[in-house]
């Protein structure tokens, strides 16, 4: 440890003293006030303030003690010197904790908000901001001209890529697709968890199966079989298609509307899809149907609940938070498999930046539309249960 | 008066009393056992119909595999053969050997292995540590930066592929192309723009929100400091949650052509994963199989099968897919166990 010179202590000491001199009028001045409000009459505003004042002459007080033991050292001559990440340190120490919470808060977020400032909002405006105008690349850098709203209205008009697949169209048929397959992704999603949640004769096994999809890579199987060999073998096979036939015949011939069956049946047919679609969605419903307290089933089936009323009542009412959870989170899935990968490319390819920018935005924008739309239909029916 | 029980009508009476009430009786029983019974039926038909659907749709999803599985190990001399639907007349591991040299195994397994545990980690570390940060460690203007998280979660990552490319091209004016090097990979998940890294702050903040306030207030009483307190109480506490991010991760990046192909491979060819690798062989699988010298082996009657190619191509795909199945088995248990019973997805 070095200590000082007498000299140097001397100038410490001097300043140490000026410092309390003025807390010690600091604090008198709050002192002050604070009288002065007193006698005055009781409002909340007042005594608000008469309270901020007296916190701060509290710490005022705790930093005159500070001083003074300082200043005890130095009578003593037994001050040392440190180094600026022990002062560092010792100033952080004296910072309230609840303040120091808010400098912990600030740092754990850094490196997300770093990435946040120099890429993902800088992209994000630009994106908008590329949007109006006609953008090319020149060399190295890019030429612009402001062409208004004329990118969307060309995609609206007709924006055709490989001489026939339309853009209106294909967007209109993803939304359209989108509505039928939301509810049927959710209702599968509800009953798997469901029967997945009991214990059955090798639940683990199928629990472990029903996850797989997660890990598949969709497109590179559908690429690999109904494209290839797949088509091959199922052509041989041809079960596939005639059982889904034969369904839709039959229940035409009951005399059920065509509309609802061919939507059922082409769900049927599409079944790997779904359940290939549904793999989060499942697992958020395991994990909520098991959060379900227990005593609520006891109280139910005490009072003679049959076992219809207690899903419909107890089940399905706990879990409609996290209903609405799956919903927004399958709407995010499928947009992120959306066919605009084509579009853009297609776009960026011929150089026209802003072309692909709009793109973006109008599917950005059809996205949040959808969102706010299943919030606003599921808000009122979402219940929250407290203990 | 004296009253005769004895009386003819009166053993009459009784007699068809008892004949009713046991009648009577009978039916009560027969109905109540018809009620147990069909109610007995109904149950058994709901466990059939339960395991039926289950194991049935168990079955659908591993369909795929299987058939893949199927078709890659016959030999390329049973393509034509119709009587060969399933099992191979003739096993051989030469589709095996071929899709090997096609893909560049090694090498393209290695990438993806080290790629797929980096940016894991990284975004283990960096979710975790924000999403501490909006659970408990509360300042003003907080709630807008988290409203920025759910706005990552919902925009697309090709929203800003554009802009985000121009800036990396010259990356903060510095002149350095970032674009085409795997370290830019590294640098999104670091930076919390990794592979739906909002839904993972989402998920443990969810998290940290349920574990109680005590365990906390009494490291700080221990003298910790939130950096402490976040290593040696906070994450040990948060196993479902880590589980899940790492499982979800990992296969995400393992399964990602977007990232890799946006900003690594379109300038940087020898950079490939395996799932780029076969996405970029998929549709030039002929002019691969030039190249890599294998197309010589056979003679044309199996090279001038389009099935021979697809055959191929299927061997490569049920190879990606491999690595990542075994992982999966071996960590199921945990992510059921933990990672779904105890995550913090509901809360």
């Amino acid at each position: 440890m070095k200590k000082y010179q007498e000299n140097e202590l001397l100038e410490i000491k001097e300043k140490t003293l000026h410092q309390q001199e003025k807390l010690k009028a600091k604090a008198f001045k709050n002192e002050t006030k604070i009288n002065r409000l007193l006698k005055l009459k009781t409002t909340r505003r007042r005594t608000k303030q008469i309270v901020a004042l007296n916190e701060k002459n509290q710490m005022l007080s705790i930093r005159d003690k500070r001083l003074s033991e300082k200043l005890i050292l130095i009578e003593k001559q037994t001050l040392s010197k440190e180094n600026i990440f022990k002062k560092f340190g010792k100033w952080f120490k004296n910072i309230p904790y609840s303040k120091q919470l808010v400098i912990w808060g600030i740092i754990f977020l850094i490196p997300w908000l770093i990435g946040m400032l120099i890429l993902f909002l800088p992209s994000f405006f630009q994106t908008i901001w590329w949007s109006f105008f006609e953008v090319a690349p020149e060399g190295r850098t890019l030429s612009f001209k402001f062409v208004g709203i004329e990118n969307y209205k060309f995609l609206i008009q007709g924006y055709v890529i490989d001489s026939s697949r339309i853009f209106l169209s294909e967007l209109v048929l993803f939304v359209q697709n989108l509505i039928i397959d939301l509810p049927i992704i959710i209702i599968f999603s509800i009953l798997i968890a469901v029967l997945l949640n009991k214990k059955f004769k090798g639940h683990t096994i199928v629990k472990a199966i029903f996850f797989i999809p997660v890990i598949y890579n969709l497109t590179l199987i559908n690429d690999t079989l109904t494209g290839g060999f797949g088509e091959y073998l199922t052509e041989q096979s041809t079960a596939n298609i005639l059982f889904v036939e034969q369904f839709t015949w039959f229940f035409l011939d009951l005399g059920l509307g065509q509309d609802l069956i061919e939507i059922v049946m082409n769900a049927v047919g599409r079944i790997f899809m779904i359940i290939n679609l549904s793999g989060i969605q499942i697992l958020i419903f395991i994990a909520a149907i098991q959060s379900i307290p227990e005593h609520l089933y006891e109280a139910a089936k005490i009072e003679g609940a049959t076992k219809y009323e207690i899903f419909w009542k107890i089940t399905i009412a706990m879990i409609t938070p996290l209903i609405l959870t799956a919903a927004i989170y399958t709407v995010i899935d499928s947009f992120a498999r959306a066919p605009i990968f084509r579009f853009i490319k297609y776009a960026t390819t011929s150089n026209k930046y802003g072309l692909a920018a709009s793109i973006s935005v109008l599917y950005f924008l059809i996205n949040i539309a959808i969102i706010g739309l299943i919030y606003a239909l599921m808000r009122k029916r979402v219940f929250y249960y407290e203990d | 008066m004296k009253t005769n029980n004895n009386s003819w009508i009166n053993r009459q009476f009784q007699t068809l009393k008892t004949k009713s009430s046991n009648f009577y009786q009978r039916r009560l029983i027969t109905k109540d056992k018809r009620v147990i019974l069909y109610g007995k039926m109904g149950g058994f038909l709901g466990l059939v119909l339960k395991y039926f659907l289950l194991y049935a749709l168990a079955f659908i999803i591993l369909y795929p595999l299987i058939q893949q599985f199927a078709v890659a190990l016959r030999h390329p001399k049973d393509i034509n053969d119709p009587l060969v639907l399933w099992i191979p007349n003739e096993f051989s591991l030469l589709n095996f050997k071929v899709a090997f040299i096609v893909l560049d195994y090694g090498k393209s397994l290695l990438n993806s292995l080290v790629l797929s545990i980096g940016v894991t980690l990284l975004q283990l570390f960096v979710c975790a540590l924000a999403g501490y940060s909006f659970a408990r460690l509360k300042f003003k203007g907080q709630k807008l930066l988290f409203g920025l998280v759910l706005a990552t979660i919902v925009i697309a990552p090709t929203t800003i592929e554009l802009p985000l490319k121009n800036s990396l091209i010259n990356f903060l004016g510095t002149g350095k192309n970032l674009i085409g090097k795997p370290f830019v990979l590294y640098m999104f998940a670091f930076l919390g723009l990794g592979v739906k890294a909002g839904i993972f702050i989402y998920l443990f903040r969810q998290f940290f929100k349920n574990v109680p306030k005590e365990l906390e207030e009494s490291a700080y009483i221990d003298g910790c400091n939130p950096i402490q307190t976040f290593f040696r109480v906070m994450l040990p506490n948060a196993k479902g949650a880590i589980i899940l991010t790492v499982i979800l991760t990992f296969v995400w990046t393992w399964n990602d052509t977007y990232y890799i192909s946006n900003f690594v491979t379109t300038a940087n060819f020898d950079f490939n994963t395996l799932t780029t690798k076969i996405m970029g062989v998929r549709n030039s699988i002929v002019y691969a199989l030039q190249t890599a010298n294998v197309w010589q082996l056979f003679d044309s009657n199996v090279n001038e099968n389009p099935l021979f190619t697809s055959m191929i191509l299927n061997t490569a795909a049920i190879l990606t897919m491999i690595p990542l199945i075994i992982i999966y088995f071996l960590v199921q248990k945990a992510l059921f166990t933990e990672g779904v019973e105890r995550s913090g997805i509901v809360g």
